[in-house]
């Protein structure tokens, strides 16, 4: 007992450390990337229920699931979870950066980035909380839905080409101001140590969270944003796994999305568990919930939408 | 001015956990912390235990949270960190056990700095004249932040990665171990690189930055870490 309320308290005492802009972006990152597997833990399972719904006995499962979707709670963490995808994803290119080019940074452009990445947030964030803020509105306040629905094709093109766009704006705002192109400085060569696990995982956390930025956010513009969790139903997910294209997407949001996430949490699981028995245990847990998860939003997606006969 | 020092006190042997105690003390906008807590050691409470030695921002022994983060308080002039009438919060480092007071245990700390042998390996011949392993000014340079390293473990324990998880090498031990993986007359980057490549070596860095605030030296705390890292994902050492 005394051994936990030990750590709470080192927990608190660490959050309250006099820090500067860095901290409070560690704190963001880590709180942002914790958030959003929460929220695709059970977003997986319950666009699963496309398929295994009619399976189960239950094809009414997947509208519940969207009606818990569409309840003004849930659009309002849905306002907040589109804040921390694009705050946790330029940050995530910020710290990609550094580690790729230490020597451009030091800490006067270090405090400089985080209001870069504060300010690019807020910009990106404001007309997406602005159109969810209105959809929320029109259904749940004033209950006078609009006539006309979403144009699904408009809403696509419109994303697939801004965001990959944006990304490259992104990273000429995340540059400038540092050493830009300063050389590396003078060293030698030595052949480099065998790869661990460790080294394994960090890149794959810098490569993944690259990938992630076009893939998470194209999903979330089309789906949370442009068209909007009152127009999805189960017509609408049949529509999209009706090209191929789309369903190699799904899969590859899944694969590096929920890995990445696993892994950000296997970060976390090291600092807090210092207890080598309940460390292993837990990361035994992360496998089984990671492979276990995987598995059913891997199905959904190859099985397709199911309808009763 | 006359100001309030609010400092962390616990001894051990009387208390369960720590609790605060102020000390009034009238001190000169220029003096230092550290003259200020002299103040309260030597004429109100000769029971508050702290560290120093050199006074002079040299030796590394004073490092404390002042108003909430890693000073020297042999570095900290009162008119930077306090208005006259003002209070100044002083407790210990964060994630070392508590001895007495302001005093924590740096075995930890230290055992780090030893894991990633901090000195210089080369077993080949002496050059010709037996002497020195001459280095060229260039050579010298691409290593020298690291020299400045007092070690006063003002980075690693402003570090939530150290904090959360002592296991951790933490940001002294890297600044040290680049000192040598970049230094050329060293041959034991190999066995260097490799304590650093655990699980609980450089990998566990957030890229926080605290530890390049907190540093008394300036040194780009974690600009090193990045180099080393980059250095253990790409075997340049560059
Ligand atoms: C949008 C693009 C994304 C980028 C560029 C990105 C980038 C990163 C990077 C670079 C890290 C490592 C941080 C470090 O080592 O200090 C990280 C950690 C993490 N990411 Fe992401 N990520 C993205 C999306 C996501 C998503 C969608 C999730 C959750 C579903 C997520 C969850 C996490 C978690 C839980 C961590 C661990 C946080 C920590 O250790 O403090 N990330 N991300
Ligand atoms: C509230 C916002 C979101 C909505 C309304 C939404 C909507 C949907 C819909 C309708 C599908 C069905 C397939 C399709 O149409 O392509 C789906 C699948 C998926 N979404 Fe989202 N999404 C949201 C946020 C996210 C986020 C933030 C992530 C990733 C971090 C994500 C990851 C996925 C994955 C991995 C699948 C495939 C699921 C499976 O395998 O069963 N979604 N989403
Ligand atoms: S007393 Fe020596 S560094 Fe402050």
């Amino acid at each position: 007992m005394t051994a936990i309320g030990a750590t709470m308290s080192l927990f608190v005492e660490g959050l309250l450390y006099r820090g500067r802009e860095g901290h409070l972006s560690y704190i963001g990152h880590r709180l942002a990337g914790l958030g959003t597997l929460l929220f695709l833990a059970i977003h997986i399972v319950d666009t699963s229920s496309v398929y295994f719904g009619a399976l189960l006995g239950v094809p009414e499962m997947y509208s519940h699931a969207i009606d818990i979707y569409r309840s003004p709670l849930f659009m309002v963490g849905e306002i907040v979870l589109v804040a921390a995808v694009i705050y946790h994803g330029i940050n995530g290119l910020k710290i990609i950066l550094h580690d790729t080019f230490p020597h451009w940074w030091n800490k006067g452009f270090e405090r400089q980035s985080f209001w870069k990445v504060v300010a690019m947030t807020l910009l990106l964030w404001a007309p997406a909380a602005y159109l969810m803020g209105r959809s929320l509105y029109l259904h749940s306040i004033c209950r006078c839905p609009p006539v006309e629905t979403a144009d699904v094709t408009a809403s696509t093109n419109f994303a697939v080409t801004a965001i990959p766009l944006l990304f490259f704006a992104i990273l000429a705002v995340l540059i400038v101001g540092g050493k830009l192109l300063a050389p590396a400085p003078a060293g030698r060569r030595v052949a480099a140590p065998p790869k661990t696990l460790d080294t394994h995982i960090w890149q794959f956390m810098r490569w993944s969270g690259v990938l992630l930025i076009p893939l998470v956010w194209i999903h979330v513009a089309i789906q949370d944003v442009l068209v909007g969790v009152h127009a999805i139903d189960l017509d609408f997910v049949a529509l999209r796994w009706a090209t191929l294209g789309w369903r190699l997407y799904d899969i590859a949001l899944l694969g590096f999305a929920f890995g990445h996430a696993i892994l950000g949490l296997r970060n976390v699981t090291n600092d807090y568990l210092a207890n080598p028995v309940w460390n292993r245990r837990v990361k035994w847990l992360l496998i089984i919930g990671w492979l276990v998860i995987t598995a059913i939003g891997a199905v959904a997606i190859v099985g397709g939408v199911m309808r009763p006969e | 001015m006359k100001v309030t020092l609010k400092i962390k006190r616990f001894n051990p042997e009387a208390d369960q956990k720590p609790h605060w105690e102020s000390y009034p003390v009238e001190v000169e906008p220029t003096e230092r912390l550290l003259d200020a807590l002299h103040q309260v050691k030597w004429f109100q409470d000769g029971t508050l235990a702290l560290r120093r030695s050199c006074a002079h921002g040299i030796c590394g022994s004073d490092t404390m949270r002042i108003n909430g983060g890693n000073r020297l308080a042999c570095k900290v002039l009162m008119q930077d960190i306090v208005k006259d009438g003002g209070t100044v919060t002083v407790e210990p480092m964060l994630g070392l056990k508590v001895i007495k007071d302001l005093i924590v245990d740096l075995e930890p700390f230290f055992a780090h700095y030893r894991s990633v042998m901090p000195y210089v390996v080369n077993d080949e011949a002496l050059p010709e004249d037996g002497r020195e392993r001459l280095q060229s000014p260039e050579a010298r340079e691409r290593f020298d932040q690291g020299t400045k390293c007092i070690l006063c473990a003002a980075c690693t324990t402003a570090c939530p990665s150290f904090w959360s998880n002592s296991t951790y090498v933490g940001p002294a031990a890297i600044v040290q171990a680049h000192r040598f993986i970049f230094d050329d007359r060293d041959r034991a980057t190999d066995e260097r690189l490799a304590v650093l490549n655990e699980q609980f070596g450089v990998w566990r860095c957030r890229t926080v930055f605290n530890c390049t605030e907190a540093c008394p030296r300036d040194i780009p705390v974690t600009q090193l870490i990045g180099e080393v890292k980059r250095a253990l994902a790409t075997g340049r050492v560059e």
